[in-house]
């Protein structure tokens, strides 16, 4: 048995601080080898830096890629036949997007990672499940952008799946309201994405004054809060709207990258998100030094999934604070931490005028 | 000038001109006024907290321009070209300012556009520009002279908007001069835009700028001295986040011996930018970034002697001519030893611009460019200077430039 199947037979928060460490030390030094040996491009940012991956190394001295070099530069581990799947990160038109290059085997991870993380949160049962999205976001099958593949991901959770929203995006009322009277004493998972979610699911109904009857749900939402900092919803008001125009109570944030999917990091009853033993997470100052508990940094992230791209261990550009490690009140082992949303744009100087191509 | 009036601009000071009138090089009006202009920027005590407005203010007063004039001399008679159309870097707040001053100390009326962001220091420096056009002993300049911004996205989408004249394609149509700052990409929008075919024009292109320092001089200096060269070295680099054409991004040693003597001067300059700098969290993103993709991009001799903190250093233990292509910024700089100066020659290309030195000769230094025929290396000064602009920049003598000879014989 793999490292990773022992893992996938073991609960998701349930390793201690010490425990966990072993784990990651020598499944982390496996796939740097691989990694170091398939991937020219990591190869010489590891030669670089002066990193020798056949010694033994701390997690936190493992070197980091910003998760801008996905967006630069085509990494991979496999050969160009071994792709199964390529994915992209959102982004707006023009600017350029992460390629993630996925094999069979790194895929299959991602699902029984998820499944493990989610059951956690729902129970192992699929349930019936509400999408606010609209079906067209969907229907491209040739499609992974980050939203499309999210809900194709989250999709495996739930059965026959209700979308929320017409292809316009407005809020198709009757399908609601026939999912709601349907399964009205089972629970039910709705999925979708956090400013979605605001912005066609919760100022709608707060504009109609309509009241949905979803208090056997659980909402999972995730996909980062920049448009709702912008206008002043954090997370607390951001449930206490979905109770008001929903009854939904179980509301759960989720954070995790295209580079990292499925090892993704789920909000607990506290309103902590968590780290499972597939993950883990370093919050860094800007010197790139490690930095306290409570302390907000840049936040690192790592993952025991990617064999087939060097992405097992990757910088953001969000600014984060460590919590606590195997103390969470809600009884979860591993660190919990919170999000303070993107790094700030700094006005950088310089002679060449910079371009938003 | 006969501009269609747009709600799109704004004019920050003085007025479009109406002709295209000139006066001499270093005519008492525009000295009287640059002299006016640095008085009231000292004396003003929000300034004083701006050091580049307080540089600005330092370069234009009248003794400093008194030595520009006399550098100047006097072999011909000369008047401004006329209207120069001046645009200005997006990031680099007074840069606007120096720009307007060459202009106007060449005899020249002066269209100058500021960058749409607003700088505390090109507010203070334009806000007071303004004040002192309204003033009347200065109405003959108030008529020559506009300050203006507006936005520049109509520049890099012609034809977007049909016979919807751009302002910078009407104010380039009547211009006798163009000085386009902001590097390539600025350039190459800006020249779809004809100017008449007698205006010249001043670019002011990307360039790569280095230093070189000699070990042997740096083991001599005393800590105080040492200070001061990493003070120096900080200016260069740190003040624009390493990212003007003049800020160095490599540093060749000669006469190197002791990696313990470099390190002194690592040391030092660590301890000023820990004590100056403020690194924000998108730039330490921004720069490992450069640091990573450069290793992935260039050569594969690099070898990071400190990867992260104040200042990422990497060794390359060869350079050649591509090495311009790996540059830092907010503080990552590549190092070499070289056995001897002309080791290097074959390195420089015409994208070379400034040469910081410590410890050399700079005779040799001027030498080493034309001995060897270099296409690039524009300025030779001493570490500490590289940020200093003057009206010879680029190679370019922008007042002369910006000016022409009556050749009465």
């Amino acid at each position: 048995m793999t490292e990773l199947e022992q893992l996938l037979e073991t609960p998701p928060y349930s390793l201690t601080a010490i425990d966990k460490s072993a784990v990651f030390n020598s499944m982390l030094s496996g796939m740097t080898q691989r990694h170091f040996q398939n991937c020219p491009e990591y190869r010489k940012m590891l030669n670089g830096v002066g990193f020798d991956p056949y010694e033994p190394f701390k997690t936190e001295d493992l070197p980091f890629l910003p998760v801008r070099l996905f967006k630069e530069f085509s990494l991979k581990s496999i050969p160009d036949s071994a792709v199964h799947k390529t994915m992209q990160s959102s982004g707006t038109s023009g600017q350029q997007v992460s390629q993630i290059y996925l094999d069979k085997a790194t895929a299959l991870n991602q699902s029984k990672v998820l499944s493990k993380i989610m059951g956690a949160l729902i129970g192992p049962k699929r349930l019936p499940m509400l999408v606010i999205d609209a079906k067209k976001t969907v229907g491209d099958r040739g499609s992974f952008s980050a939203r499309s593949a999210g809900i194709r991901g989250f999709s495996m959770f739930g059965r026959g799946v209700t979308y929320a929203l017409h292809d316009d995006m407005k809020l198709n009322y009757n399908a609601i309201e026939k999912f709601a009277s349907l399964h009205r004493d089972t629970p039910v998972f709705i999925f979708g994405f956090t400013s979605i979610i605001y912005q066609h699911f919760i100022q709608e109904l707060q504009l109609s004054k309509l009241k949905l009857p979803l208090a056997n749900a659980t909402l999972l939402h995730g996909g980062g809060w920049k448009k709702l900092i912008d206008i002043s919803v954090d997370n607390n008001s951001y449930k206490t709207m979905l109770k008001d125009v929903a009854g939904i109570t179980k509301v759960h944030n989720y954070y995790g990258m295209v580079e990292q999917t499925g090892s993704i990091f789920t909000e607990c009853g506290e309103g902590h998100l968590h780290s499972s033993i597939f993950s883990d997470i370093i919050i860094r100052r800007a010197d790139l030094s490690v930095a306290e508990t409570h302390e907000k940094g840049l936040i690192q992230l790592i993952s025991l999934l990617p064999e087939s791209y060097p992405g097992h261990n990757i910088l953001t550009e969000d600014i984060g604070e460590l919590l606590g490690e195997d103390d969470c009140s809600c009884g979860k082992l591993g660190r919990h931490f919170k999000i303070h949303g993107r790094a700030a744009q700094a006005e950088v100087r310089g002679c060449s005028d910079v371009y938003n191509a | 000038m006969s501009i269609m009036p747009s709600p799109e601009m704004t004019i920050l000071a003085g007025e479009i001109p109406r002709d295209n009138r000139a006066l001499q090089p270093f005519s008492n009006a525009a000295i009287a006024f640059l002299d006016e202009l640095s008085k009231n920027l000292r004396a003003n005590t929000e300034a004083k907290q701006l050091p580049d407005v307080m540089s600005f203010a330092f370069w234009c007063r009248k003794s400093q321009l008194a030595r520009l004039k006399v550098r100047f001399g006097e072999e011909y008679r000369r008047m401004g070209r006329g209207t120069v159309f001046h645009i200005t870097p997006s990031n680099v707040p007074v840069n606007f300012a120096y720009s307007f001053a060459f202009g106007l100390l060449a005899g020249n009326g002066n269209i100058v556009r500021l960058p749409t962001a607003e700088f505390a220091s090109a507010t203070i420096v334009s806000e007071t520009i303004s004040r002192l056009l309204l003033q009347p002993q200065h109405s003959a300049l108030r008529s020559m002279n506009a300050l203006i911004r507006y936005q520049r996205e109509k520049d890099f989408n012609v034809g977007q908007f049909g016979n919807d004249c751009s302002l910078t394609e009407q104010f380039s149509a009547h211009a006798d001069a163009r000085i386009i700052w902001g590097g390539d990409a600025t350039v190459k929008a800006i020249r779809k835009f004809a100017i008449p075919s007698r205006a010249v024009e001043v670019t002011f292109a990307d360039r790569y700028s280095f230093c070189v320092m000699d070990e042997a001089a740096l083991a001599g200096l005393s800590e105080d001295a040492l200070k001061k060269l990493a003070r120096n070295f900080y200016n260069d680099s740190y003040l624009m986040d390493q990212n003007a054409c003049s800020s160095p991004h490599l540093i060749v040693w000669l006469n190197s011996e002791k990696p313990e003597t470099r390190k002194h001067f690592w040391d030092a300059l660590e301890e000023e930018v820990r004590a100056s700098y403020d690194l924000a969290d998108v730039q330490a993103v921004d720069r490992h970034a450069r640091l990573m993709g450069n290793f992935v991009r260039g050569p594969s001799d690099q070898r990071a002697e400190k990867s992260s903190g104040p200042a990422i250093r990497v060794n390359l233990s060869t350079l050649d001519d591509t090495t311009d292509d790996l540059r830092g910024t907010s503080g990552l700089f590549y190092e070499h030893c070289a056995e001897q100066l002309n080791d290097i020659a074959e390195i420089v290309n015409n994208k070379y611009q400034t040469l910081t030195y410590f410890g050399v000769d700079k005779d040799l230094l001027g030498n080493f460019v034309t001995s060897n025929q270099l296409s690039g290396i524009d300025r030779i000064v001493p570490v500490g200077e590289a940020l200093a602009i003057d009206t010879i920049w680029d190679g370019i003598d922008v007042l002369k430039t910006l000016s022409r000879i009556i050749d009465v014989r």
